[in-house]
C-alpha cells in the first residue's frame, strides 16, 4: 500500500482527506491539471513510438496476407477482406492503447509519463488499485480525454480533480513534489537522500562551494572505474561539515555522507538557477 | 515520519565503498529511441497547440491572408515549443522521453545541468553539424566509450543512464 504524505506546508489546507487501512488520515494532494496533461502526452509518445513499429510490421505482414489470398478470391471477397485486416489491425493498436494504460496502472499506480511527473492513481478507500478500476479509468477516458470537454469540466469542478473515470472508479491522481524530486537524483538513491535529509536537515550550502565539490566529485562518484581517496573524500567532507545537523547519533559511512553532500549541493545548485 | 514510505532506513551496507555510483553512460540504442519517444511527444504537442488555428482558418471570417498568418503563427508556436522543450534541459537535466529511461545531460565537467546557451549549441549547432556528416557524428555515440556523440563533444557534455 503506498499513499505519499503531502507536503503539508507548502500547499496549505488541502481539501481532500483520505484514510489508509492503518487509519491513519492521510492528505492527498491532487494532480495539477498541467502536470497530468504533460503526463499523458509523453505516455501518447511512448504508444506512439511503439505503433509506429507495429504498423510497419503490420502494414508489411498485412500486405503480403492479403496479396496472397487474393489471388485465390474473387475481387468482392478480395476487398472484404482486405478491409477486415486493416479493421482487425486497428483494433489491435487500439487494444494496446487500453492494455498499456491498464496494465501501467493496475500494477504499479502509475504509468512511465505519471511517474516522471510524480503522480500516481490512487484508490479513494484507501485499498489498493484493482484491475476493474483501472479499466473503468482506461474506458472513461473516450469521454474525458477524446471529447476533451468532459474531462476538463470535470476536473475544473470537483474538488479532488478526478476526472470523469476517475469519479466512477472511485479514484483520484496525487502528485508528490517528493517522488517527482527523488528521481532525478544522480548520486544517492531517492529513499536513502529523504532519510539523511530528515536526520541530517542541512543548512543550505553556499553556491561557489558546491561548484567546487561537484566539479570534483562528478566524474569519480557517477561514472565507473573512478574513485576518490578516503584522505580527500575526508576533506571534501569536512568543508561541509558546518553545514550539517550532526548531532544526532548517526553512523554514516563517509562514502554515503559524501555521496549526500553532492546531492545536495546539486539540488542546491539547481534550485537556485530555476528561479 | 510514520507514514512516510521514505522514512524506513535501510541498510546502509547497500552503499559501500565499492559502490561506483548508480549512472553509465547511456549508450546509442537506448538514446535512439528516447529521441523517437520525444519526437512523437513533440508533435503530439504541436498539433494540440495547431488546433485552434485550424478551427480559424476553417471558419473562414478572416479573410485573404488567414493562410499566411497562420503559418506566421505555426512558426511561432514551433519556437514555442522547442523552447519549452530546451528548457526541460536546464531545469531537469532531459527531456520526457529521457526522463522514462532515467537519462540525464551533464555538463561533462562540472555535473552540473547544461545552462541554456549549452543546450542550444548542443541542441542547434552540434546536432546540425552531427547532421552535416551523413549522421556519423551521431553514430560516434556507439563506438565511443564514454558514448558521447559529435554534439556532445562540441558541447561539453555527458549522457548519462541509471542503473537499478
Amino acid at each position: 500500500m503506498y499513499l505519499y504524505k503531502s507536503e503539508t506546508d507548502s500547499s496549505g489546507g488541502l481539501p481532500s482527506a483520505s484514510s489508509i487501512s492503518e487509519g491513519v488520515s492521510i492528505q492527498l494532494v491532487p494532480a495539477p491539471f498541467l502536470k497530468r496533461f504533460f503526463a499523458y502526452c509523453v505516455d501518447l509518445g511512448i504508444l506512439g513510438a511503439i505503433s509506429y513499429a507495429l504498423v510497419i510490421v503490420g502494414a508489411i505482414v498485412g500486405a503480403i496476407v492479403w496479396a496472397s489470398l487474393a489471388t485465390v478470391l474473387p475481387p468482392e471477397s478480395a476487398a472484404i477482406v482486405g478491409i477486415a485486416i486493416l479493421v482487425f489491425l486497428l483494433l489491435c493498436l487500439l487494444t494496446l492503447a487500453e492494455a498499456f494504460f491498464i496494465y501501467q496502472e493496475s500494477k504499479t499506480g502509475t504509468t512511465p509519463g505519471k511517474r516522471i511527473f510524480g503522480l500516481r492513481v490512487v484508490s479513494l478507500d484507501g485499498t489498493t488499485l484493482t484491475r476493474g478500476q483501472c479499466t473503468m479509468r482506461a474506458f472513461a477516458r473516450w469521454v474525458d480525454c477524446y471529447m476533451v470537454l468532459p474531462g476538463l469540466v470535470a476536473i475544473t469542478a470537483t474538488s479532488r480533480k478526478q476526472r470523469l473515470g476517475d469519479l466512477m472508479a472511485g479514484t483520484m491522481v496525487v502528485h508528490s513534489a517528493r517522488l517527482e524530486n527523488a528521481q532525478y537524483n544522480l548520486y544517492l538513491d531517492g529513499a536513502r537522500y529523504n532519510h539523511l535529509k530528515n536526520v541530517l536537515v542541512p543548512q543550505p550550502f553556499p553556491l561557489p562551494a558546491c561548484k567546487e565539490l561537484l566539479g570534483a566529485v562528478f566524474r569519480p562518484l557517477t561514472l565507473p572505474g573512478g574513485s576518490i581517496s578516503v584522505a580527500t573524500r575526508e576533506t571534501l567532507i569536512d568543508k561541509f561539515r558546518p553545514f550539517l545537523d550532526s548531532a544526532g547519533t548517526i553512523t554514516v559511512d563517509s562514502n554515503e555522507l559524501l555521496r549526500f553532500i553532492a546531492e545536495e549541493a546539486f539540488q542546491c545548485v539547481h534550485s537556485k538557477g530555476e528561479k | 515520519m510514520v507514514n512516510d514510505p521514505f522514512g524506513s532506513p535501510q541498510s546502509s551496507s547497500a552503499l559501500g565503498p565499492s559502490d561506483q555510483g548508480g549512472y553509465v553512460p547511456a549508450g546509442f540504442w537506448i538514446r535512439f529511441v528516447a529521441a523517437v519517444i520525444d519526437g512523437v511527444v513533440i508533435t503530439l504537442l504541436s498539433y494540440i497547440l495547431q488546433l485552434p488555428l485550424l478551427f480559424v482558418i476553417l471558419s473562414g471570417k478572416f479573410g485573404e491572408n488567414v493562410i499566411l498568418t497562420a503559418q506566421v503563427v505555426n512558426a511561432l508556436l514551433g519556437i514555442v515549443v522547442a523552447v519549452l522543450y530546451l528548457r526541460t534541459y536546464v531545469s531537469k537535466g532531459a527531456t520526457p522521453g529521457k526522463m522514462i529511461f532515467g537519462i540525464k545531460v551533464l555538463n561533462a565537467q562540472t555535473g552540473m545541468h547544461m545552462t541554456f546557451g549549452k543546450t542550444l549549441l548542443r541542441e542547434w549547432i552540434g546536432k546540425f553539424l552531427s547532421f552535416l556528416l551523413l549522421g556519423t557524428g551521431f553514430l560516434l555515440a556507439a563506438f565511443r566509450s564514454d558514448k558521447r556523440a559529435l554534439h556532445d563533444l562540441v558541447a561539453g557534455t555527458i549522457v548519462v543512464r541509471k542503473i537499478k
